[in-house]
């Protein structure tokens, strides 16, 4: 483990515990004075969300380069990105939490990355955390997707019958070939 | 949080007019004008707020159902959480003036996938604290009965026999009065400390709460402190409920202030969310058996001149296309 | 440092504001958490006032010039014929008991979804319009007088409540939401703010008797199609008729199950268990809608579209009716019917043909569940059922709102269940039965615009199931509910991915034996059973 990623693991409570509250700030001021009042994440679905995907992503951060896998920390990504994306937030926002995290790094640990010279070990970190923002981005585009999908499949679904009889289509018969 | 100071202070300066006044020789006021006062409003107020109620109709039957309903004889009925007969429902009713039913249930969020726990938990601290703060009112209230009656009866002595069953401090310490103040304590705290409750809380929900927590730290304070002349406001108290009032002399000032506080609580109650002490005996989700397939609901005001769009309109409207479909019709075209 | 542009900017987020009192935060509308306003032509043809064109997101909401007198008057008129209503009004004590139990509000942590909050929306106006409290107190009283910001807010969440009742029984007075917002879209219908999947329902369903508007004709045709598909599968012809004067039955379901995936399943369910039986039932175009959108109106549609009901099983002499799946149809038909248009003195108390068994929960309605019904055929041995035909499900049960806390409706739908599926596990305890979660769809909430919101309030349910789905390998969730059955596949697919979505009766029609029958090779969704894939290329 380089510098960042031992400061990363050295302060996992406490930097999981900030970046929760910053992104429980992205909600309106009423909504998150109401989610972050409670000292317990659990006590709500989308907190319980946050929390884990908080911990999973500085974990995988804190375990150092190529050695962590990256699935895992996908599947909790989308987790959360599943419920931001139905939030009524726009895209930016839904997927740009990882940028908080960066906020904290950078306001956080500013001294000890100037003491330790890390400045490079600190850029990969952030190349990194770019690179996790953008997974979350093409999940909140997948699930955008699965939204419109959802919609019109409902809506098919709705008027099933109304279609074959409107169109009074024919099938192509089963395992008929075409001549 | 305007709210919560505004009530604080409404109380503060309700207990100071009381304390200061009595001591400037308004005692007549304080102690016999006022009581009156308020004992009328609270009574005339809650008359006519229940018959407010009782007199407006309720034109469906919609009980809120708790569990099984009566249905094929092998099927078990939960009955109290879904009565089907009146006695059912009287027991349900009983058990949620009584025993709080409805909160027992409550549940608080708790998502846990990983442990098992998806979503929610039991929570029955309000349940337990709600419970221990109206049954301690309704003792310490019936304690009181003693300054009311003589000679003093005897439920009111056993009562007060096993409240101070400990035997603690002299005068000997009432159970009731540790449990009243920290069930109104919890009510309190919650409503500050809960974001979610401290957010829909208006004055009219800290109010009461301080008034109440004020009126039981004064008496409190009378008690066990002051050690006020029980004697005097015993006289006192014949002299009003046998409409031949007079103040006796030697009576702390301390005793006008929860006196005082008291009529307050008393006058404030009908036009107050207090009267959900009447309300809960009149919800219509609560007190009606969910027996709707078998025995008619009627709602006097049902109006017989709403009419289907009838069938014949109907056939009307559509009959040439449903002749063609071999629908069988009424008419032929 | 200074120099680096700090994400939040980007973002817009701003951790000054600090959260105001709940009076001073104004509704924004956005796409997906609102659905569209009532078509003028269907407010007309409803005879109902101001129809014209609006838009919420508009300032300008083209409310008539006297609307505060009519909302006035309208309340106090309401307030003279609900008790319920004046009660709620005046007992809660924002004991907060029912703030989380909302899964509008455990989704998106707006707190006007705090069922508490919904009714404060009326209830300070009511303190505000006829308390003498507000007049010494004012605001501070929880008062405030009616603006147009206020009818913005009632659209914005009596229009975001599924009217399921959940908080009421949690509540400890009994404070029943689906009563306030009922009577909410009430005041609102009277100057014209209305929702139109709502309304143009109430409108089909009145002229040709179901919600799409599809006439009889055509209603007939698509009959045709699903007793075509079910001789595919079955080989079997089966005979439904419509309008049979002296039948012993009329059958009335939500016409969903006959135009929408993936209720026509249940509806050949219904078909095939009705073949079987030799019931004497007989079908109308005219009622042929279970649902009841004027329930999600005021008193007057939910009675005028409910009377015909009756009207029709008068017509045609049976002597009770049965009801297929459906959640609010239910509640209607247990709490309303008779109240609003009964007696049905030309009806008999309902008695199965087939068991003997005489319904006496229903003596007065003459009405009975299907699902009753059915359980009591099996539970008297008259149903030859194979749970093999279902091999391959692990079944989860949906408790429908409406069904669970406004009738109780809870074994009788597990018993069949159990006795079709080979394998059914619940889903936790504290999301199930009386303590069910919505999902999402009721109340006239189950359109297309309102997606995004729905999927939102959808999260409590999709958690749970997602855990059994996960814990016990669920990939089938039943339910009796149209409603249900329409949205519960669109939140499956986003919250649990892989879990499909059934009526009760499909899984009945699909185990149900027939004497002498041709082997099924498919279930009623024309899906090979498992077993005899790819039986058709070996033949």
């Amino acid at each position: 483990m380089n510098t960042v990623e031992t400061l990363l693991a050295a302060n996992r409570e406490s930097i999981v515990q900030r970046w929760q509250h910053l992104i429980l700030d992205t909600y309106p001021p009423e909504t998150a004075k109401l989610w972050k009042k409670s000292s317990d994440p659990y006590h709500n679905p989308v907190g319980a969300r946050i929390r884990e995907t908080a911990e999973a992503v500085v974990d995988y951060l804190a375990s150092g380069g190529d050695k962590a896998a990256l699935e895992p920390v996908l599947d909790r990504l989308d987790e959360l990105v599943r419920v931001r994306a139905v939030q009524n937030f726009a895209p930016s926002q839904a997927a740009g939490f990882l940028f908080l995290l960066k906020k904290i790094l950078r306001e956080g640990f500013w001294q000890d990355f100037s003491e330790a010279n890390a400045w490079d070990q600190l850029l990969a970190m952030e190349t990194r955390i770019d690179g996790l923002a953008l997974a979350s981005l093409d999940l909140y585009a997948k699930c955008r997707e699965k939204l419109h999908e959802i919609k019109y499949k409902d809506l098919e679904r709705s008027q099933v019958q109304l279609l074959k009889r409107a169109q009074l289509i024919v099938g192509i018969g089963e395992g008929e070939s075409a001549d | 949080m305007a709210g919560l100071v505004t009530a604080f202070l409404a109380v503060v300066a309700l207990a100071a007019v009381a304390a200061l006044g009595a001591g400037a020789g308004m005692a007549n006021v304080f102690g016999i004008a006022v009581p009156y006062v308020a004992v009328a409003i609270f009574v005339a107020g809650f008359i006519k707020k229940v018959i407010g109620w009782a007199s407006t109709p309720q034109p469906f039957s919609i009980a809120t159902t708790g569990g099984q309903q009566q249905s094929l004889p092998w099927i078990k009925q939960s009955k109290f959480d879904n009565p089907s007969t009146p006695f059912q429902t009287v027991v349900r009713m009983a058990l949620e003036v009584l025993c709080f039913r409805s909160l027992f249930r409550n549940t608080k969020l708790d998502n846990r996938a990983s442990e098992g726990r998806v979503g929610y938990g039991s929570d029955k601290s309000l349940w337990l604290f709600s419970l221990m703060f109206h049954y301690s009112f309704l003792i310490v209230l019936f304690r009181h009965m003693r300054f009311f009656l003589e000679p003093v009866p005897m439920v009111v002595t056993g009562v007060e026999f096993v409240d101070s069953i400990l035997q603690i401090a002299a005068p000997t310490l009432y159970l009731t009065d540790v449990f009243f103040v920290v069930g109104v304590s919890f009510l309190l705290a919650r409503r500050i400390w809960d974001p979610k409750v401290s957010y829909i809380s208006l004055v009219s929900d800290y109010f009461p709460l301080f008034l109440i927590l004020a009126i039981a730290l004064s008496g409190i304070y009378m008690r066990y402190f002051a050690k006020v002349d029980v004697i005097a406001i015993k006289q006192l108290a014949i002299g009003l409920v046998s409409f031949k009032p007079v103040i006796p002399p030697n009576i702390d000032w301390s005793f006008y202030m929860h006196f005082f506080l008291v009529c307050v609580l008393w006058a404030y109650f009908p036009f107050s969310k207090l009267m959900h002490l009447g309300g809960v005996f009149l919800s219509p989700t609560r007190n009606l058996p969910n027996n709707t397939r078998m025995v008619r609901y009627i709602n006097p005001w049902n109006d017989p001149s709403i009419k289907p769009h009838s069938y014949a309109d109907y056939e009307d409207d559509f009959r040439e296309k449903m002749i063609e479909a071999g629908l069988p019709v009424d008419k032929e075209a | 440092m200074s120099k680096m542009a700090p994400p939040e900017e980007v973002m817009k987020v701003d951790y000054s504001t600090p959260a105001e009192s709940w009076m001073d935060v104004k509704p924004e509308f956005k796409l997906g958490n609102y659905s569209y306003p009532g078509k003028p032509d269907v407010l007309k043809y409803l005879g109902l006032p101001n129809p014209r064109e609006w838009n919420p997101v508009e300032e300008d909401w083209k409310l008539p010039p006297d609307w505060r007198e009519i909302v006035r008057d309208g309340f106090r008129e309401l307030l003279k014929k609900y008790r319920s209503l004046k009660v709620f009004m005046d007992v809660c004590v924002r004991c907060g008991a029912c703030a989380d139990k909302c899964h509008f509000y455990i989704g998106s942590g707006d707190p006007k979804n705090m069922p508490v909050l919904r009714a404060e929306l009326l209830r300070s106006i009511y303190r505000g319009e006829f308390t003498v409290a507000a007049k010494i107190l004012g605001k501070l009283s929880g008062s405030r007088k009616l603006e147009e910001d206020v009818i913005k807010e009632w659209f914005m969440y009596f229009y975001q409540c599924t009217q399921c009742r959940r908080c009421s029984l949690y509540c400890p007075y009994g404070i029943d939401t689906a009563e306030i917002t009922f009577l909410a879209r009430d005041l609102m219908n009277r100057i014209g703010v209305n929702i139109n999947w709502i309304l143009e329902p109430v409108a089909n369903c009145n002229r040709t008797g179901n919600h799409l508007g599809i006439q009889p004709h055509a209603f007939k045709d698509m009959m045709d199609f699903l007793v075509d598909d079910i001789e595919t599968i079955t080989g079997r012809r089966v005979e439904p008729t419509f309008h049979r004067k002296g039948a012993e039955i009329l059958f009335i379901t939500p016409s969903g199950d006959i135009f929408a995936e993936p209720g026509i399943y249940t509806f050949m369910g219904y078909l095939l268990l009705f073949d079987y039986l030799d019931l004497d039932v007989t079908w109308s175009t005219y009622a042929s809608e279970g649902g009841n959108f004027g329930s999600f109106t005021n008193d007057k549609w939910m009675k005028k579209l409910n009377a015909k009901m009756y009207h029709e099983a008068k017509r045609l002499g049976v002597k009770y009716i049965i009801g297929g799946e459906c959640g609010h149809m239910w509640r209607v038909l247990n709490q309303f019917m008779d109240t609003m248009n009964g007696p049905a003195d030309f009806l008999e108390v309902p008695k199965s043909p087939i068991t003997g068994t005489v319904f006496n929960n229903a003596k007065s309605t003459k009405m009975i569940h299907l699902v009753e019904f059915t359980a009591d055929l099996i539970k008297n041995g008259k149903l030859k059922l194979d749970k093999s035909r279902n091999a391959g499900i692990t079944a989860t049960w949906h408790d429908s709102c409406n069904t669970s806390r406004g009738m109780g409706f809870f074994d009788e739908p597990r018993y069949v269940l159990e006795n079709v599926v080979e394998k059914f596990v619940d889903m936790p305890a504290q999301t199930i039965r009386e303590q069910t979660f919505c999902c999402g769809g009721g109340a006239g909430l189950n359109n297309g615009e309102f997606t995004e919101m729905r999927l939102r309030g959808g999260l409590p349910r999709g958690n749970a199931l997602r855990y059994v789905q996960e814990k016990f390998g669920v990939n089938t969730m039943s339910c009796i509910c149209a409603i249900d059955r329409a949205t519960l596949p669109g939140l499956a697919d986003y919250w649990a991915p892989g879990v499909k979505v059934t009526g009760l009766h499909e899984l009945v029609g699909n185990a149900l034996v027939f004497e002498g029958e041709e082997e099924r090779t498919m279930n009623l969704r024309q899906e090979d059973l498992p077993g005899v894939e790819g039986s058709e290329e070996d033949e």
